[in-house]
């Protein structure tokens, strides 16, 4: 064989020269070493040509050492926070009503200093009473409040609310003290609309935005907006289909974030005794800030975003099943059977019992929610591994 | 990657884990997490699901671990985990026509060329070529060569992460290479990225 001016790219073509590189062995060498004496200017092209074919590599992407160390310490974070979850779950029935009180009590104290800006987060703190039962409550300020009937329409007009019920004829609402209040100034402008758990409710507001509220929720805003700017704040879940206004930013307020929108529909799941926050984008763009350290997320079509104790996830996901509830159904989609049941506790207004380890299990589904509840407990023992028994206002979980 | 310097094996670190030991857990993460990581990212997806589902995948350990004493190769184990978490995650945003089989994302295989004797332009080239030839390949040849040749899977650990038969796998494999021998001169070298991993003790010149 002549390898007469071969250059180092004959060499890697050349499937001896391969096999001795794969399976050196010491007759190859040998072989190879007497080509180099033979030809002593082939040695460089040679060592090119080896070197050539011991750098090519398969790719394989190694994580950052930095980011290596943040999914470390986030998956011990996680688990920490599911172990906390998992505890109180179980004890919170218990202390349901002890804890609020105290919580409001603290939230007052630490909020106290910076006053001067509304403070949303008090004014949406109420009695857990108020949520546990009753009608829904719209307080148009200290001395005007109205109960309503559940899945209640509330329309904003420039000088009137309308409030319907229902399949009820549309009742006018035109008394004279209702209309004054709505044109108040400030500090009673601001409205209070309490959804307890098992209710729902619907709000059109003065610029024509669509909320629909879900159970065990609080929504304040006001009957007029700003100049400037559109705010609301939530405690709770709510789906918003925001009418389009660049001079006018939409703000949503919660505990964690503010979610900023010029014009686009999305839910808002921020209920304030619950770690977790989510919002999830069916149309358009949003600006999501969080509280604690101001950081920016944008949002869009299709993307969900987690807060979880300052931790943030985006996630990819199918809306519908985040938004049904307002059109009276709950589709899951692989949902683990406690965060099943915790949504049927907010709507139907009962308390959940664990009464045994139920095993991990996800469903996948729809819900009517216009069914009583003991046919909705009924669909859920049929297909997740657990038995539900009822008394009263709690239902208590066994394993199968 | 161990701070003691002593590779205990995967045996014994999953018998620790299951018992409790947190601290096995933080081990099996560091001895894996780039395996997971450079086989997550070989489908077409971006690098913070992959990210994301291996977060998950170890708090799932976390929470199962009574569940995991069936194991006898973890590495397969992990390779298989993170592939379902990726299939499932993937699948999830086509539910409402969840008839569709499930399918994976397609799977590339990236290749790079160190710093040579050779000049940049010509490293490109010789980059642009396999880059070629590989494209030639189906989803499934490049994962199949993926995982026998730089993980070392055994063919039946392939067919069944594949979720094929055996006979399957081993024809996946050989046909791919049957494809890249075809061609000729500088582009056969490109067999080398998959002998690389398992010839060991090659000596250079």
């Amino acid at each position: 064989m002549s390898y007469l001016h071969y250059t180092y790219r004959d060499f890697i073509g050349d499937p001896d020269f391969i096999q001795w590189v794969l399976h050196p062995s010491s007759d190859k060498d040998n072989y190879w070493k007497q080509i180099i004496k033979e030809h002593p200017e082939l040695e460089s092209e040679i060592k090119k040509a080896r070197e050539i074919i011991m750098r090519i590599r398969i790719e394989k992407p190694i994580l950052p050492a930095e980011k290596r160390k943040e999914i470390e310490s986030r998956i011990f974070e996680n688990i920490a926070y599911k172990q906390k979850r998992q505890h109180i779950l179980s004890i919170f029935q218990k202390v349901a009503a002890c804890a609020v009180i105290v919580l409001s009590i603290a939230i007052y104290f630490t909020w106290q200093p910076n006053r001067g800006k509304i403070d949303y987060q008090l004014l949406t703190e109420v009695p857990d009473e108020l949520l546990n039962g009753g009608n829904v409550q719209l307080i148009l300020n200290d001395s005007n409040k109205m109960e309503l009937e559940n899945k209640s329409h509330i329309k904003y007009h420039s000088d009137k609310i309308i409030i319907s019920h229902g399949e009820k004829a549309e009742q006018e609402n035109e008394s004279s003290s209702l209309e004054a209040n709505v044109r108040e100034k400030q500090e009673n402008k601001l409205n209070k609309l309490i959804v307890p758990r098992g209710k729902s409710s619907f709000v059109e507001l003065i610029d024509g935005t669509k909320v629909w509220i879900n159970s065990g929720s609080v929504l304040i805003y006001p009957s007029e907006f700003e100049k400037d700017k559109r705010e609301i704040y939530v405690n709770g879940e709510i789906y918003l289909e925001v009418v389009h206004d660049e001079n006018k930013p939409f703000i949503v307020k919660t505990s964690g974030c503010d979610v900023k929108v010029l014009g686009t529909s999305f839910n808002i799941t921020a209920y304030q005794d619950d770690n977790l926050q989510s919002i999830v984008l069916a149309e358009g763009k949003v600006a999501v800030t969080l509280n604690e350290d101001s950081r920016s997320f944008h949002l869009m079509p299709n993307e969900k975003l987690d807060i979880a104790d300052n931790q943030v996830t985006k996630h990819l996901v199918e809306v519908a099943p985040y938004i049904s509830w307002k059109d009276g159904y709950f589709i899951f989609k692989q949902e683990t059977v406690q965060n099943i049941l915790k949504r049927i506790s907010r709507y139907y207004n009962v308390e959940i019992e664990y009464k045994e380890d139920i095993p991990s299990f996800t469903c996948s589904g729809k819900l009517n929610l216009n069914l009583q509840i003991d046919k909705v407990i009924e669909t859920i023992q049929s297909t997740a591994p657990i038995n539900i028994k009822q008394s009263g206002n709690t239902l208590s979980i066994y394993s199968k | 990657m161990e701070e003691s310097g002593i590779y205990e094996a995967d045996e014994n670190l999953l018998q620790r884990f299951i018992e409790g030991d947190n601290n096995a857990l933080s081990v099996i993460y560091n001895r894996y997490v780039d395996m997971l990581y450079a086989y997550g990212t070989s489908f077409k997806v971006s690098k913070e699901i992959v990210e994301d589902n291996i977060q998950d995948l170890f708090c799932y350990l976390h929470f199962h671990r009574k569940q995991l004493s069936s194991i006898t190769n973890l590495k397969y184990y992990l390779l298989r985990a993170i592939r379902n978490k990726l299939l499932n995650y993937y699948n999830s945003k086509s539910f409402f026509h969840s008839s569709i089989e499930k399918e994976m994302p397609d799977f590339v295989l990236k290749i790079t060329v160190e710093d040579t004797l050779i000049e940049y332009e010509e490293q490109q080239l010789l980059k642009e070529k396999i880059k070629q030839l590989l494209a030639c390949l189906s989803s499934n040849q490049k994962e199949a060569l993926y995982l026998h040749y730089i993980e070392e899977m055994e063919y039946k650990e392939v067919a069944s992460l594949l979720n094929c038969t055996e006979e399957n796998a081993r024809k996946l494999v050989s046909r791919a290479i049957e494809k890249i021998k075809k061609n000729e001169g500088i582009v056969k070298i490109t067999l080398l990225l998959f002998f690389h991993a398992t010839e060991k003790g090659i000596t250079y010149l």
